[in-house]
């Protein structure tokens, strides 16, 4: 039955022994993807981590034919990348990438005209425009009639991430990637970040891909963990099953939530402790559960 | 897309021609630069090229890699060598076909000077692909020194220069950066006429210009706060030194130069 359903429901991306070489040819060559073979799909809140240089943007800058592959077939709903150029667009409309620090991209002199730079590139009507514009300004907590007319560049630095992510939500794509979306941000900044994304997981549906250093915030929102290293896929499962492998990751320069990090700790102190909690709720149970196995 | 530029790259190594002093492989090169002018004959080049190739392989630089430099002049070399040969007049006709007409002296003349420039980029590639900028730009900077005397911030000059040579890398991945980033929200920079390209890259200059500016702000903090006062009383960590090996490699070079004058005076 349950291999019935997964037949129906195709992956919207998939990665067939797809390999990159950057400057192939030049005494600088190196190999930054080694035969990935991945598939994701619809509907799934994507996890990347992995050491820096093992990859992970570099994966991602595939998924729209930022980057095309040395070898391999890189194929995003049916369609492969690598084909001609009039479906770029038709791709990118599908799916988006915000950027590290995508702040950094704004140039428009107004907010609402940076956010609607990408639909106008698609070719999208006045309103059709103006609707978007509005959407996912709302999308990201910005006020249109506060912050619509004021230069990018006067807001302040979380404003400015938010007014990028609209830029990018306003193409209204079904696969949204982001790299290091958290990162430089305050401690509020990131939870609100994560709760959009998660609102865009759940309520539009969207396919999430998010690469992040950050351990606690991939086993909080993540529904699968695709783990990088050296341009090879490491791991790919779900959140639970990837974090209690602790030494593997460990030995790869990550780490695991601090949950896992504190089970730890009391394994090493004596303590009989089960299970792997990725939130403070399971980090309850199992302690409780641990207090009465020596209660009893 | 911009990656694969690879003129006046530091190539890291330890050669002998790594090791030597700046300041030789400075004055070697630009003796090579005036030499390769006086020579006007055929079997001269071709020993040049010879020896250049000596270098580039006692380097351990990859040939093919070091044509690579020679791809962004390859349309100046086409057009040197299309002009000379049309527009010089000579006396042994070899072809002529309405207003067009090549002369043999003409096609040797053109022949030389794509020859030169060749061998003028191949052999100025070989300071630069075996000098780090910094140790150029030291380089340069004590060569330079006695004009101090007249009033030219010497040292100031050599700052920028080492700055702007520093970030000229960092802004490439910038600029790929910012340019990736606008491509997937739908930009495109390759497509329509002339205006409307320069267009489509106002969403890339905007930004790689804030951030040229940001960066210069922070770095001129940076070395303030490291009490950087220019030149006045600055010492340095590493001094150039002359060893063994610029002797050498001086003579080596003097003995290429006087075989080559040698070939030229007495074919010539």
């Amino acid at each position: 039955m349950q291999s019935a359903i997964e037949k129906k429901e195709l992956p919207f991306i998939k990665f067939e022994k797809v390999s990159y070489v950057y400057m192939e040819g030049s005494p600088f060559e190196t190999i930054a993807l080694k035969d990935v073979d991945l598939e994701i799909m619809p509907g799934e809140f994507l996890g990347v981590i992995g050491h820096t240089g093992s990859g992970k943007t570099t994966l991602v800058q595939h998924i729209n034919a930022l980057l095309k592959p040395t070898s391999g077939k890189v194929i995003i709903k049916g369609v492969e990348t690598s084909t001609e150029k009039s479906k770029l667009n038709a791709l990118r409309k599908t799916v988006g990438l915000v950027f590290q620090y995508p702040e950094y991209q704004l140039f428009e002199e107004s907010v609402v005209k940076d956010v609607a730079y990408g639909p106008k590139n698609l070719g999208m009507g006045k309103e059709e425009i103006e609707r978007r514009v509005a959407a996912a300004l709302s999308h990201v907590g910005l006020d249109i009639d506060e912050v619509g007319d004021k230069s990018p560049f006067e807001l302040s630095g979380g404003q400015k991430r938010r007014a990028a992510f609209a830029g990018v939500l306003a193409m209204e794509p079904d696969i949204l990637i982001l790299d290091e979306p958290t990162a430089g941000l305050d401690p509020k900044g990131r939870k609100e970040v994560l709760e959009l994304l998660v609102k865009l997981n759940k309520e539009e549906n969207m396919t999430v891909i998010m690469i992040s250093h950050y351990m606690d915030e991939i086993a909080a929102v993540c529904s699968k963990v695709l783990v990088m290293d050296k341009g090879e896929v490491s791991m790919f499962d779900a959140p639970r099953e990837v974090f209690s492998h602790y030494e593997e990751l460990k030995s790869l320069g990550l780490d695991v939530p601090y949950t896992l990090n504190l089970v730890q700790q009391m394994k090493s102190r004596g303590v009989n402790i089960k299970g792997t909690p990725l939130t403070l709720d399971e980090m309850y149970a199992s302690i409780a559960a641990a207090k009465e196995g020596k209660n009893a | 897309m911009l990656k694969n530029i690879t003129i006046g790259q530091f190539f890291p190594g330890d050669s002998i021609i790594h090791r030597m002093d700046p300041r030789t492989k400075l004055i070697l090169v630009f003796s090579f630069v005036v030499g390769i002018f006086l020579v006007k004959s055929f079997l001269g080049y071709a020993l040049i090229g010879i020896y250049i190739m000596l270098v580039i392989a006692v380097c351990k630089i990859s040939f093919k890699y070091m044509l690579k430099g020679l791809r962004p002049i390859f349309i100046i070399l086409l057009f040197t060598f299309v002009i000379n040969t049309l527009m010089t007049p000579g006396e042994t006709l070899l072809f002529s076909w309405r207003k067009i007409t090549i002369y043999e002296e003409g096609l040797r003349i053109g022949f030389y000077f794509a020859v030169r420039l060749i061998l003028l980029v191949l052999g100025s590639q070989i300071l630069t692909l075996t000098t780090s900028p910094l140790a150029l730009t030291d380089g340069l900077e004590t060569l330079f020194k006695p004009l101090q005397k007249i009033g030219l911030p010497v040292h100031e000059l050599a700052m920028m220069m080492t700055i702007a040579l520093r970030f000229i890398p960092t802004l490439l991945t910038e600029t790929d950066k910012i340019m990736k980033a606008q491509m997937s929200r739908g930009a495109d920079f390759e497509s329509g006429n002339l205006i409307s390209r320069a267009k489509s890259l106002v969403p890339v200059m905007v930004p790689l210009f804030i951030s040229a500016f940001r960066r210069a702000d922070d770095l001129a903090l940076a070395m303030e706060a490291r009490c950087y006062r220019g030149s006045e009383g600055r010492t340095r960590m590493k001094k150039l030194r002359f060893t063994g090996v610029d002797l050498f490699t001086t003579f080596a070079f003097l003995f290429f130069a006087a075989s080559v004058a040698a070939v030229q005076i007495v074919l010539g």
